[in-house]
């Protein structure tokens, strides 16, 4: 019982969406009613499985905890939202966007109801619409990194790439230190040509982490583009002897963890090495 | 083109691991013939996104030529759940692809079919430039898509239902974590 609650407790503080598991360990502890033993968290676990089983398919438990949190806290935006969420899940998406609009009445600040109603419209088939949405949000919210990268992904989806790579600068000066957003930004950048930029940001990948495999490959594919490419004058690009360095350093590095015992299916091993190679 | 049950199977496996996400993959083929034998899966997230998408297919090629196989086609899943339209990004990736091997085509699963006895395959041909649904595809003896074993559908619903789709590796795992054997998926057949 306590092990189910700390793995629902990681899984709210780290957001990942692992409905299945939420559901898995989340459900007894509902329909035994030992849920309520976790005093104020129990609330948090009734909103947590209550987005699972929606998420899942599971109605009637989503259900049985919307209600528990409606007796709790009556009328609450909180639970309005779910209510909402509850609706887009059945397919109600014009219903769930008029709950939005109205929390949103009662409190133009409500973050919940405002994203809720941007993804709404994004799951009405209205992109455009989701990204004014969501550029009107960003234009109050401007620190909210979560918001930025969702709207980097709304852009993604529309293959605009010079306004996702604009969001990403975003994220980065809120979120300078994950690795993950130096990468994402370098692959837009390299989806976009900006190759030179793309390596600056691949090589800030494995400086902030390590023989980070997906950033070598990119520093690979960067540096040797850019020495296949005729020699630039250009004063403030990369050298030649650099760019030779760089791809020296991610070659080692990756022939070192593929060709570690173990490390890969041979398969794996096989494919990678040739393609070190033929770079 | 006739499709092997791996073939069939892990593609679904890949839109069943990642439900909330677009996925993407290709089918590989005798270099010879056209049976279908196996589908390699690609990503699940940054679908839109070229590098790795780069370094995944010259990956696939060379163990193509290692293993006396060829890239034949294309699959992708949307997250949504009645979308079965060939993406922008998966047209331009299918292209590719037909231009160095043109009898390839592209499949769209259709993601209602998945849990059940009906093939989840939805075939787009090139024709006159533009990629065009092929609905009828596998019913009719004449369209040219057939599965080696008519019981794939039902075999492979079973499967996926006892939750194998856990054990089936892309090459965005890979990248996470190189033990993942993205090439060939030996833990799901």
């Amino acid at each position: 019982m306590v092990n189910a609650a700390k793995v629902l407790q990681d899984l709210r503080a780290s957001a990942e969406r692992k409905p299945d598991v939420v559901v898995r360990l989340g459900k007894p502890l509902i329909e035994s009613g030992a849920v309520l033993k976790l005093d104020a968290d129990a609330w948090l676990v009734y909103e947590q499985v209550a987005i699972a089983a929606l998420d899942i398919g599971d109605d009637t438990l989503a259900q049985k905890c919307i209600q528990a949190l409606e007796t709790k806290f009556p009328g609450s935006p909180r639970v309005r939202r779910l209510q909402g969420m509850q609706l887009e899940a059945v397919g109600k998406l014009a219903e769930a966007g008029l709950i939005y609009k109205a929390i949103l009445e009662e409190d133009e600040t409500n973050v919940l109801a405002a994203k809720r109603q941007v993804m709404l419209l994004r799951a009405m088939g209205l992109p455009s619409e989701a990204i004014s949405a969501l550029v009107k949000y960003l234009d109050i919210n401007y620190t909210d990194f979560e918001g930025w990268l969702q709207l980097a992904d709304l852009y993604l989806e529309e293959l605009m790439y010079a306004q996702a790579a604009f969001c990403m600068e975003e994220v980065l000066m809120l979120q300078p230190q994950n690795h993950i957003f130096h990468l994402k930004y370098a692959e837009i950048l390299y989806t976009q040509d900006n190759i030179q930029l793309a390596l600056k940001q691949f090589c800030r990948v494995v400086e902030l982490c390590r023989d980070h495999v997906r950033g070598l490959y990119g520093i690979k594919m960067c540096a040797s583009r850019l020495l296949k490419a005729a020699p630039s004058k250009d004063a403030t690009v990369t050298s030649q002897e650099d760019l030779e360095a760089m791809d020296l350093l991610a070659t080692e590095r990756l022939i070192a963890l593929y060709g570690a015992p173990g490390a890969a299916a041979e398969s794996s091993k096989v494919a990678a090495t040739k393609w070190i190679e033929t770079q | 083109m006739k499709f092997s049950h791996k073939a069939y199977l892990k593609p679904l496996a890949h839109a069943t691991k990642y439900p909330t996400g677009p996925v993407n993959g290709v089918f590989l083929a005798e270099t010879n013939s056209t049976n279908v034998v196996d589908a390699v899966p690609f990503f699940h997230f940054w679908g839109t996104l070229t590098p790795m998408l780069e370094v995944a297919m010259t990956q696939v090629d060379l163990h193509c030529k290692t293993n006396g196989l060829r890239i034949i086609g294309y699959y992708e899943a949307s997250e949504r759940l009645e979308d079965e339209a060939l993406s922008l990004v998966g047209q331009k990736i299918a292209s590719q692809i037909h231009l160095v091997n043109p009898e390839a085509f592209a499949v769209v699963i259709k993601n209602r079919k998945i849990n059940s006895d009906d093939v989840a395959f939805l075939p787009y041909q090139l024709k006159e430039g533009q990629w065009r649904a092929s609905k009828e595809a596998f019913s009719d003896k004449n369209a040219g898509f057939s599965l080696e074993n008519s019981s794939s559908p039902t075999v492979a619903a079973k499967a996926l239902r006892s939750g194998m789709s856990e054990k089936l590796a892309d090459f965005d795992n890979h990248l996470e974590n190189i033990k993942e054997d993205w090439l060939t998926n030996k833990a799901i057949v």
